[in-house]
C-alpha cells in the first residue's frame, strides 16, 4: 500500500468511470476497523459492568479490544510486511477465537441445566452477540492477507468475496440477536421485527453478491439495501431511546444501556458502512 | 457476458426473508411467555400508562430495579392462572396482587427452596399460631407438631391488636392462598429488590429488635455493628452474589452471618443451616445436625477471625446459655408448683407471676443468649442475666409469700471469697 498512490476503486459498475478514492481500500478497512473495535470495546465495558465483569473471564473481550484497534492502527501507518502484519494477524485470529468462546459462554449462561430452551435465549443475555468478534476478527484477518487482483472469480477478487461472505454472516448474526432480544417482548409491537427481516435480507443479498459477477443493478440493489440498513439502524435508535424514556421525568441510564440498549441498533449502521467499504472491488492494488 | 442476475438475487433475498421470517415468527408464538395478555408483555408496555399516574412510586422503584435492566415483566411477577386462588381480572389479565413464593421461584427456585425449609416460612407462623392454622399435611411438610402449643399471648390479644403487632413480623411465614407459605418481599422490599437494601442490618433489624430478641442492638453495641457505623459507607454493598468477602467487607452484616456466601462459605435462604442451638424456645436446645450448623457459621468467621478465637467465643457462649437454662428452670418448677398447688389460677397469663416468668426466659433468657453469641457484653450482663436474677429473686419471694414462709436468705457473710474467680486481671 502507497499512499502517495492513490488507486482507483470500483463502482465502476455504478457510474461508467471509476470513483477515484485518495485512500488504498485495505488502509481504509484498517481504519474502520479500529474504529469498531473501539465501539465494541464501549459495549462490551457497558454491558459486563452491569454484573461487575463476574465472572473474571468478562475482562476477556474489554482488554482485547482495544489490543486489536491498536494493531489495525498500527498495520494502517505502517503497512509492510514483518512485526506490523504478523501482530495484526495474530490479534484477529485471536478476536475469532474470542468470538468463538464468548458465544459459548453467553449459550452456557443462557442455558439452565444444560438444555438451551427458547426461553433462555431471550433470557436477556445477548447469546449471538460476541459473534461481533468473529466477523471482526474475519475482517481483519482476510484484511492482513494478500490478495491477488488478476485471480478473480466472478469478477470479483478472493478477498472482496470473503469479506462479503463475513458481513453476511455478521448481518445474520446480528438479526438474531434483534429476534431473540424483541422476542421477549412478544413482538407486541410490530416494529420490532424490522431489524430481523433486514438482517436477513441484508445477509442474502450479500451472501450471493459474492457469488454474482458485479453489475450496475446489483450494484444499486446492494447500495439500497445497505442505506435501508443505516435507515433502519437510526430508527432502531430512535425507537429504543424513545421505550427508555418513556414514563418517568429523569434519564435512568441503566434502562440506556442495558433495557432497551441504545447503542445495539446502531450496529445496523455500522454494517450498512461495512457493506458498502468491503464492496470497493480494486481494479488495482498492490499486495501488503 | 454474464447476464444480469438483479431479479434472481433480488426474489430469491425476498423469498427466503420473508420465509425464514414466518418460521422465527411460528416459532416465537410457540414459545409465547403470556399468549393472555398481550398488552402486559415487556417492559414500558401498558401497565404503565395507568400505572405511571396511580403508582408512580412504584414504577420509579421499578425502573431503577435489576428486574427492569434483565427485562423481566410487570406480569412475569404478577401472572395468575386462571384457575388461581389468588387471581384477580385486572382489565382482561389475571394477576396475582401480591406475588407469593411460588411466583418468585419461577426464575429463584433455589432460593424459594431454601426459604420454605427455613424458620422464617411456616415455623414462623406456626409460632404465634400453633397447629390450629395448619392442615395435617402441613404439619407433616414442615416438620411441625401437632400438638404444638400457640402463643397465648397471640390468642389473648384481640385480632385488631396481633394484626398490627405479632403478625406484621410473624407474616414472613404467612400461609399464602396457593398453599405456599412466607412472603419473599418481607426482606426483598418491592420494588425495587435491591442488593444492598437487603444486606443492611435495617431490614433484619425491623423485627428482630426490642426486648425479647434485641439482635438489632446487640449488632449495634457489637464491634461488627460499630464498623458497620463508621465504614459501612464504602462497602461493597451491590457486589454480586459470590464475591462478597473480607476484602469488600471489613465487619459482616446480619445478612452476611446467617445466609450470604462469604469467602469460602456458600450462601443459603435456609437462616438456620448455620445456627447451633434454637435459642428462641424456654429451654434453649442444640439443633439437629447442630455441628455441622456450627461448622458453617465458623467458616464465615474465619474469613476474618482465628480458629482459636472462633473456639473461645463458643465454647463461653455455650456456658451462658447453659447458665440461663438452668434459672429459666427453676422459674418454670416453682410457676408449676404453684399452680399445682393452687395457689395461682392455672390459666396462662392470669396472674402476674405467669408474665414474670415469662419474661425469665422470652426476654431476660433470650437477650442472655443472643448477647453471648453476638458480641453484645450489656445484653449478656445487665439487659440479661441480672434482670434474670432479680426477677428470679422476686419470683422466689412471691413463692414464699403465697406459701406463708420465710423468704429464703442468702448465707451471711462480710468478705467475699475470690480464691475460685477467675476475673483477676491475666488469667
Amino acid at each position: 500500500m502507497k499512499s502517495s498512490m492513490p488507486g482507483p476503486f470500483s463502482y465502476h459498475w455504478l457510474t461508467r468511470k471509476p470513483i477515484q478514492v485518495p485512500i488504498d481500500k485495505t488502509r481504509l478497512i484498517l481504519l474502520y476497523l479500529s474504529i469498531n473495535y473501539l465501539i465494541v470495546f464501549l459495549d462490551v465495558l457497558i454491558a459486563h459492568a452491569l454484573n461487575r465483569f463476574f465472572p473474571y473471564y468478562e475482562w476477556i473481550p474489554i482488554i482485547f479490544s482495544p489490543i486489536a484497534a491498536l494493531s489495525a492502527i498500527l498495520l494502517l501507518i505502517k503497512p509492510k510486511p514483518g512485526f506490523t502484519k504478523a501482530f495484526n494477524l495474530v490479534t484477529n485470529i485471536a478476536g475469532v477465537v474470542i468470538g468463538i468462546l464468548g458465544f459459548g459462554f453467553h449459550l452456557q449462561a443462557a442455558s439452565a441445566g444444560n438444555v438451551v430452551s427458547f426461553s433462555g435465549l431471550t433470557s436477556g443475555n445477548p447469546v449471538f452477540a460476541p459473534l461481533a468478534f468473529v466477523a471482526l476478527g474475519s475482517i481483519g484477518v482476510l484484511t492482513t492477507l494478500d490478495d491477488h487482483p488478476n485471480l478473480k472469480t466472478y469478477g470479483l477478487t478472493q478477498k472482496t468475496r470473503w469479506l462479503l461472505l463475513t458481513t453476511s454472516f455478521w448481518f445474520l448474526a446480528t438479526a438474531l440477536v434483534a429476534y431473540f432480544d424483541h422476542a421477549r417482548t412478544g413482538f407486541t409491537n410490530s416494529f420490532t421485527w424490522i431489524p430481523v427481516y433486514m438482517g436477513i435480507f441484508a445477509a442474502i443479498i450479500l451472501l450471493l453478491q459474492a457469488y454474482s459477477h458485479p453489475e450496475h443493478g446489483l450494484s444499486i440493489l446492494l447500495g439500497i439495501t445497505m442505506i435501508l440498513s443505516v435507515i433502519v439502524g437510526l430508527l432502531g435508535f430512535a425507537f429504543h431511546l424513545s421505550t427508555d424514556l418513556a414514563g418517568r421525568g429523569s434519564i435512568q441510564w441503566s434502562r440506556i444501556f442495558y433495557q432497551a440498549p441504545g447503542l445495539v441498533p446502531l450496529l445496523f449502521c455500522d454494517l450498512g458502512i461495512w457493506g458498502v467499504l468491503i464492496f470497493l472491488d480494486p481494479i488495482k492494488e498492490p499486495p501488503l | 457476458m454474464h447476464h444480469s442476475k438483479l431479479w434472481r438475487n433480488l426474489i430469491a433475498a425476498l423469498i427466503i426473508t420473508i420465509a425464514a421470517g414466518y418460521i422465527f415468527s411460528m416459532w416465537s408464538a410457540t414459545n409465547k411467555v403470556n399468549p393472555a395478555a398481550p398488552s402486559f408483555a415487556g417492559n414500558g408496555g401498558s401497565c404503565l400508562t395507568c400505572h405511571n399516574q396511580t403508582t408512580p412510586g412504584v414504577v420509579k422503584q421499578y425502573g431503577e430495579s435489576k428486574h427492569a435492566v434483565n427485562k423481566v415483566a410487570c406480569i412475569d411477577c404478577h401472572r395468575g392462572e386462571s384457575d388461581g386462588k389468588l387471581t384477580v381480572n385486572h382489565y382482561d389479565n389475571n394477576i396475582v396482587l401480591r406475588p407469593t413464593p411460588q411466583n418468585c421461584s419461577r426464575c429463584h427456585p433455589t432460593q424459594a427452596t431454601q426459604f420454605d425449609h427455613s424458620r422464617h416460612s411456616a415455623a414462623a407462623w406456626y409460632a404465634q399460631t400453633g397447629a390450629t392454622s395448619f392442615t395435617d399435611e402441613q404439619l407433616k411438610r414442615y416438620g411441625l407438631s401437632a400438638t404444638g402449643k400457640y402463643n397465648d399471648l397471640y390468642h389473648m390479644e384481640s385480632p385488631e391488636i396481633t394484626k398490627m403487632g405479632c403478625e406484621v413480623c410473624h407474616s414472613i411465614g404467612k400461609p399464602n392462598a396457593d398453599g405456599t407459605f412466607g412472603d419473599c418481599a418481607k426482606c426483598h422490599a418491592g420494588h425495587k429488590f435491591s442488593l444492598a437494601q437487603v444486606r443492611k442490618p435495617e431490614i433484619c433489624g425491623s423485627c428482630h429488635l426490642g426486648p425479647d430478641h434485641p439482635m438489632k442492638e446487640i449488632y449495634d453495641e457489637s464491634i461488627h455493628g460499630t464498623f458497620y457505623a463508621n465504614n459501612g459507607a464504602q462497602w461493597d454493598w451491590e457486589a454480586p452474589a459470590g464475591t462478597l468477602s473480607s476484602k469488600n467487607f471489613d465487619a459482616p452484616t446480619c445478612a452476611i452471618c446467617h445466609m450470604a456466601s462469604f469467602g469460602s462459605a456458600p450462601g443459603t435462604h435456609d437462616v438456620g443451616q448455620r445456627l447451633s442451638w434454637k435459642l428462641a424456645p424456654a429451654q434453649a436446645e442444640k439443633r439437629v445436625d447442630w455441628e455441622t450448623h456450627r461448622l458453617n457459621m465458623q467458616t464465615v468467621c474465619l474469613e476474618c477471625h482465628s480458629q482459636t478465637s472462633i473456639k473461645t467465643l463458643y465454647d463461653n457462649a455455650d456456658k451462658v446459655v447453659l447458665a440461663g437454662n438452668e434459672n429459666i428452670k427453676t422459674a418454670q418448677t416453682i410457676i408449676k408448683n404453684l399452680k399445682d398447688d393452687g395457689l395461682i389460677p392455672m390459666a396462662p397469663f392470669s396472674s402476674s407471676i405467669d408474665y414474670k416468668g415469662f419474661e425469665i426466659w422470652h426476654h431476660e433468657g433470650r437477650r442472655m443468649r443472643f448477647g453471648a453469641f453476638m458480641n453484645g457484653p450489656d445484653y449478656v450482663q445487665w439487659h440479661g442475666i441480672y434482670e434474670q436474677l432479680i426477677d428470679l429473686t422476686e419470683l422466689k419471694e412471691r413463692d414464699a409469700d403465697l406459701r406463708g414462709k420465710a423468704a429464703p436468705t442468702a448465707p451471711t457473710t462480710t468478705t467475699q471469697d475470690t480464691s475460685k474467680s477467675t476475673k483477676i486481671e491475666g488469667r
